[in-house]
């Protein structure tokens, strides 16, 4: 069943948005990703443009990070005080984000800067995480405690002042490394237009040491802030975001979530971080194969404005 | 009694003359119509107005005239040959060459286009290389030809010109259909073309040329309208008439979408 979409001027199938929106919902309820550097590119691939794609794409990502926050809520897995100081951080930094986008834009080959740096951390994120929870694995195996936490292990993260208490997350630290996460995080997102929750759960988890379960739900909460303001950010610089397709996957995104949310329960928590290693990889690969692989036509055209 | 008739007399000489002239001028009134009377189109769309509602997917139109005062004897003959094009409202284009640098594609040089029609089709009864020579296309407007009002229109296309119409074509915004308009009858003709799902709305105008030996005989201009109806006009226009409220609302209904979704499908 074809449905129009009054923003993105074109037609699309009703049930593939929806099968789209339940997929990325369900791996954003269970890693505490948003999915918003998922769901942007597959609505590029189904010929939505890309200033709607990557806004209603945000719109989405509000609806599935709610419904999955509320779940991991239940369970007590949400710090809000942590979610709260990341959030600070990351509204700083989308701040910056967004000016360096406008410095870099004049000097040329902002593209290329950002993507090549992308691919570059996202490789050396997913293979860091994945040798570590292959490790944990098997660890677990040979019955040796499994865990990535060690605590009364100090480094540096644990010398600075401005301590605070993160009851959910057990940890006694300063509120400057998650503001720095946040910032950075913040800053990447600016320049991204994207969430960036791949980028902050391996952060809360190897650098914070927080649990896993409690990474999942704190990144969601602060997620659905980020989001939130992408959306209205978007819709007010660019008219971008489409409500009947942001609908559509909305509703598959907030069942998709809460199927995420009970399976990603039931793993391990290395075993998580092994599958979410391998999908951050997965996505470092895809966007290499766009840097490297020839075009499929040696020109693009954009439509700037509607003429006179 | 003789009647008082003053008439001219006339000699018999001269009366035969003016009989003469009188014929002529009869053969002549007689032969008029079918010798002056030129040919001349008239046409019209099946559709003047097209509003989009959130079931549309494309729309067909048929674009069917007459041929007043036509001489060819049958459909068939091929006597004359039609061109319809239908242009949507224009837009500015900017064309990107994509450029490998040390392995990896980049954005590259670029070119920038103003007032391209956001939609282009041309239906002909014959290809167009055949119906006219190319000075005749461009001179009457008829090629697909984006390219600067200053810029030299016969000369061929330019990779970044070539490109841009590619790609419009690949999404079906740029159509030619050599054989797509058909003769009924020795006057009546029709053709069809297909807007796709993604026109852009505004107002299009359809304009038929009806040519014989590479000369155009007559020339006929139509508008049609596309615009959003229902909600999806409803949306559009909140999104651009109240961009702020539009987003606080996106945001509103995705959250209570997903409350709604916890509350309803959370397991455990």
């Amino acid at each position: 069943m074809q449905i129009y979409l009054p923003i993105a001027e074109t037609s699309v199938n009703i049930f593939t948005m929806f099968g789209m929106g339940t997929a990325v919902g369900f791996l954003s309820g269970m890693f505490g990703i948003g999915g918003g550097f998922l769901i942007t590119p597959l609505l590029m691939l189904m010929g939505i443009p890309t200033a709607v794609a990557v806004a209603t794409g945000a719109n989405q990502v509000v609806a599935s990070s709610v419904s999955g926050t509320m779940s991991q809520w239940r369970r007590g897995n949400v710090d809000i005080k942590m979610g709260t100081v990341l959030l600070a951080g990351g509204v700083v930094g989308a701040f910056l984000g967004v000016q360096a986008v406008r410095l870099l834009k004049e000097t040329g080959q902002i593209d290329l800067t950002i993507a090549l740096l992308y691919s570059v951390f996202l490789s050396s994120i997913g293979i860091i995480m994945l040798v570590e929870s292959l490790g944990a694995m098997n660890r677990a195996r040979s019955g040796k405690p499994a865990s990535a936490r060690r605590p009364g292990q100090h480094s540096w993260v644990h010398g600075l002042p401005l301590k605070l208490r993160f009851q959910r997350s057990k940890l006694y630290i300063s509120a400057i490394p998650p503001f720095l996460i946040g910032l950075s995080v913040g800053l990447l997102s600016g320049m991204l237009g994207v969430g960036g929750g791949f980028i902050m759960v391996p952060a809360m988890l190897y650098i914070l040491r927080m649990p896993t379960k409690v990474v999942i739900g704190t990144s969601l909460f602060q997620i659905i802030f980020v989001a939130g303001l992408t959306t209205i950010f978007h819709a007010a610089a660019n008219q971008a975001v489409d409500l009947i397709l942001a609908l559509v996957l909305m509703v598959g995104g907030v069942i998709g979530a809460q199927f995420g949310a009970s399976a990603g329960q039931k793993l391990r928590g290395e075993h998580l971080r092994a599958l979410l290693a391998l999908l951050v990889l997965g996505v470092c690969v895809r966007l290499m194969v766009d840097l490297f692989a020839p075009p499929q036509h040696p020109f693009s055209i954009d439509i700037l404005s509607a003429g006179a | 009694m003789k009647p008082p008739y003053r008439g001219i007399t006339v000699s018999a000489p001269v009366s035969s003359a003016l009989a003469l002239a009188l014929a002529f001028v009869a053969l002549l009134a007689l032969l008029a119509p079918a010798q002056a009377q030129r040919e001349t189109i008239e046409a019209d769309t099946s559709d003047r107005e097209i509003a989009i509602e959130s079931d549309f997917t494309g729309a067909k139109i048929v674009v069917f005239g007459a041929v007043d005062n036509s001489r060819q004897p049958t459909a068939n003959s091929g006597y004359y040959d039609i061109i319809i094009t239908i242009r949507g409202p224009l837009e500015t284009v900017v064309t990107r060459q994509k450029e490998r640098v040390a392995g990896i594609w980049v954005n590259g040089r670029s070119e920038a286009f103003a007032n391209v029609p956001s939609f282009y089709a041309a239906l002909s009864t014959r290809p167009l290389d055949v119906i006219a020579d190319a000075d005749f296309l461009s001179r009457n407007g008829i090629r697909f030809n984006p390219r600067a009002e200053s810029a030299d229109q016969a000369l061929p296309p330019d990779a970044f010109e070539q490109a841009l119409i590619d790609l419009k074509q690949k999404e079906r915004l740029y159509v030619v259909d050599s054989f797509a308009v058909k003769f009924l009858s020795k006057s009546l003709f029709r053709g069809t073309i297909e807007l796709p799902a993604n026109v852009k709305v505004g107002r299009y105008s359809t304009e038929v040329y009806l040519i014989h030996d590479g000369k155009l005989l007559s020339q006929h201009k139509n508008a049609m309208l596309v615009h959003k109806a229902g909600i999806e006009r409803d949306l559009a226009a909140l999104a651009s008439d109240r961009p702020w409220v539009y987003g606080l609302l996106s945001v509103i209904i995705a959250v209570a979408c997903g409350l709604l979704g916890w509350t309803l499908f959370s397991r455990g």
